[in-house]
């Protein structure tokens, strides 16, 4: 379970080797073919801390987020959680694991059940895994509701009475009742109104600290990952093509393309907006039936050169504890300004 | 007081493309009347970009719709007007509004995909609007497609003509969209969350050529979003919607340092900052958009703001000049000016 990536977190709750997902094409004709959906992806996320996974559609965000938490079988690699290799867990471990890691979708409008009171909904889990009754059952359901924020009456209403933003934080308050580790949250605030998301974000946070959370982040919003990450990774058509210490990512980064992805973020203010230098990237995302040679970025790349076409770019520590995979990354300079 | 009067003081008539006065639009339900625009007024000159901005539900797309006269069967405009070059189209007939769509007002949707008709090549349909409205020859039209098409950056466009929506990548499907949108000269375009559905890097590709159009052919774009970024990017003036109201208009430099509203300097307040770590809590507005048929007396923002007084609970605050130059707020206890309407 040693990668580059475990030197970011010398104590890792949850480390991820060489991971990698393949579907069976969906679109049906042309048998063999392979959609390489996560190629590769290696990482670790220290206990209490938040990866910020970005990148655009497509690129293998959210497979990443279910092999991770191991609902569906990784094709290959290994995702370690309290150094104990969970893609090989079965039965008893495997319902342990369902205590301890937690996902949170983006639309908390079909992750809850319409016909079930929130009270319900919030004492499913722990029935399921058989731990509070009675007077003790009610307390823990009140306490959960309080600590998302909600009042108490909201308990016995259905979800359907509730706007966006309040059934997200139903979402986040059953997501913790069993008090997990670690949380994956993928794009738990893109579907919520501007005036809401900072509300949720501050939940999240919030949350971390009180309950020692460790999340993976997964969104496209590059200002809401900077806010809330500790370390970011940004992928490009299934693999990780940086990674390191949020900071250095923003401030200093080395991947042309996460240059690129920064530059095009409207930024909310016209004079900056419009002065601000912007790398334009040329064309389309390639298709993941059929993903360039060499280096997968190199048909967008304002750096790329012939050896990209060619050679597929090494992982590569260029400042400590900031990788890449970039034959040129020493040519990238400046964060976002 | 009359908006107009205060907005247009010289030159009037010859340069307003489109001009949206006290528009009142209601559903009709069986069991209720909601009414979801509640007297908008703002206007768009020649070669203008207006941003319209506002979370889900306030009644961005409904007042695009009304602008071009196709409204869901339910809904009815109460009152107001619709002016396009000059001319009143409130109650002008189906008939007539159907030569001026595609023709001198057309319009870009979010999803390309519902818009497009998936059986026939998209240079054909590109074609339609043309045959439609255009009396040319069949040469002619081709190789107007061809211009179009090369005009919003599509490559090879002799053998795009013959492909199939479902060919092309989403942001090639815009570029169709707005290919169509171009297709007669219109005076006005409106885009409805044109960006919304494509990736950053593509967005950005897709607002140049928004704002490259302008340049070309100074056509008036009426461009409505929920990203504060992308009406920072392209607009010239902004209009802030919040349930069904119109409760800001300005010059887009003067909205964003000068926010007034409220509600305006919240949103604003409430995103991170790319540019910065900022490790503190993200200042947030508290509670969530109201539901347009359960408005309360009185300002639409009041249990959200946080200047809120007694007046504000009764009466409804009517946009009215701020003392800054084209900026107009919606507020009894605006930013930076407490004073004003009381
Ligand atoms: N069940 C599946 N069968 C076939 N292909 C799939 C399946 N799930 C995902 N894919 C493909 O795998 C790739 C990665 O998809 P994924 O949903 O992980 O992307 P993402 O980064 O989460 O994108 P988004 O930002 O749109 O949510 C895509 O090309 C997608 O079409
Ligand atoms: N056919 C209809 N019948 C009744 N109410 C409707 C109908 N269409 C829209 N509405 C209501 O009118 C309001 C405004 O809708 P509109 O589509 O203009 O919002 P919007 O600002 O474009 O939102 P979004 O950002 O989600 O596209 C919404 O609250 C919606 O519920
Ligand atoms: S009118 Fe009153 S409630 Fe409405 S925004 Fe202004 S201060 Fe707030
Ligand atoms: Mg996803
Ligand atoms: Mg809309």
């Amino acid at each position: 379970m040693e990668n580059e990536a475990t030197v970011l977190n010398p104590d890792p709750l949850v480390v991820v080797d060489n991971l990698k997902k393949y579907y069976a094409s969906r679109q049906g004709n042309r048998k063999d073919s392979v959609v390489k959906a996560v190629d590769g992806v290696s990482f670790s996320i220290g206990a209490g801390k938040t990866l910020g996974l970005v990148g655009e559609s497509g690129c293998g965000k959210s497979t990443t987020g279910q092999a991770v938490l191991n609902l569906d079988r990784a094709t290959s690699g290994q995702v370690f959680f309290q150094g104990k290799d969970i893609t090989q867990f079965k039965g008893k471990a495997l319902r342990y694991l369902r205590k301890e890691i937690q996902i949170i979708f983006q639309d908390p409008y079909s992750s809850l059940n319409s016909r079930m009171r929130v009270r319900d909904i919030l004492e499913e889990p722990f029935k399921i895994h058989r731990l509070y009754r009675g007077r003790e059952l009610t307390a823990e359901v009140e306490k959960l509701i309080d600590m998302v924020g909600l009042p108490k009456n909201a308990l016995d209403k259905y979800p359907h009475q509730f706007s966006g933003g309040q059934r997200q934080r139903i979402v986040i308050a059953r997501a913790i009742a069993l008090r997990p580790k670690f949380i994956v949250c993928d794009e738990p605030v893109s579907a919520l109104d501007v005036s809401v998301q900072s509300q949720i974000v501050n939940l999240f946070r919030r949350l971390q600290t009180e309950l020692n959370l460790t999340y993976l982040f997964i969104s496209h919003d590059l200002s809401i990952v900077r806010h809330i990450s500790d370390q970011v990774g940004v992928m490009y058509l299934g693999k990780i093509v940086e990674l390191g210490d949020k900071q250095a990512i923003f401030s200093k980064p080395l991947h042309p393309y996460t240059k690129a992805l920064m530059s095009a973020v409207p930024l909310p203010h016209p004079e900056t907006q419009r002065n601000r230098e912007k790398i334009k990237l040329k064309g389309d995302l390639p298709s993941p039936l059929n993903p360039p040679t060499g280096c997968r970025f190199h048909t967008r790349c304002p750096l790329a050169q012939e050896r990209c076409k060619r050679e597929e770019p090494a992982w590569r520590e260029v400042d400590a504890k900031h990788w890449v995979a970039c034959h040129f990354a020493e040519g990238v300079e400046e964060g976002v300004q | 007081m009359s908006l107009e009067s205060t907005m247009q003081p010289i030159n009037k008539d010859d340069d307003v493309v489109l001009a949206v006065k006290d528009l009142f639009l209601e559903f009709d339900n069986f069991d209720s009347h909601v009414t979801a625009l509640h007297g908008l007024n703002f206007t768009i000159r020649r070669g203008e970009i207006l941003g319209l901005v506002g979370e889900s539900g306030c009644g961005k797309s409904l007042t695009s719709l009304s602008s071009i006269k196709l409204l869901p069967k339910n809904a009815k405009i109460t009152g107001g007007e619709i002016q396009l070059a000059g001319t009143s189209i409130t109650h002008l007939p189906e008939k007539a509004m159907k030569r001026l769509r595609g023709n001198t007002i057309s319009m870009i949707f979010q999803e390309p995909m519902t818009a497009l008709n998936p059986l026939i090549p998209v240079g054909k349909q590109i074609e339609e609007s043309l045959i439609l409205h255009k009396k040319i020859s069949r040469a002619k039209r081709r190789q107007r497609v061809i211009e179009l098409l090369q005009s919003v950056g599509i490559p090879e466009p002799e053998a795009r003509y013959h492909q199939f929506p479902y060919e092309l990548s989403g942001g090639m499907r815009q570029r169709i969209m707005i290919a169509m949108a171009l297709a007669c000269d219109p005076k006005l375009i409106i885009a409805d969350e044109p960006t919304t559905a494509l990736d950053v890097t593509i967005q950005s590709q897709i607002l140049d050529l928004i704002k490259d159009i302008r340049e070309r052919y100074q056509t008036s774009i009426l461009i409505i979003t929920h990203d504060l970024g992308v009406v920072a990017d392209v607009a010239d003036k902004v209009a802030v919607m919040y349930a069904g109201h119109i409760v800001e208009i300005a010059t887009v430099h003067e909205l964003y340092d000068h926010p007034s509203h409220p509600y305006t300097k919240g949103l604003l307040n409430s995103i991170p900052d790319l540019t910065t770590d900022y490790e503190g809590e993200l200042d947030s507005i508290k509670g969530s958009v109201p539901d347009l048929s359960a408005l309360p007396a009185g300002c639409p923002f009041q249990d959200r703001c946080k200047n809120v007084s007694e007046k504000c609970r009764v009466q409804n605050p009517q946009l009215a000049p701020t003392g800054h130059a084209d900026h107009f707020v919606a507020c009894w206890h605006p930013i930076g000016d407490e004073t004003i309407g009381k």
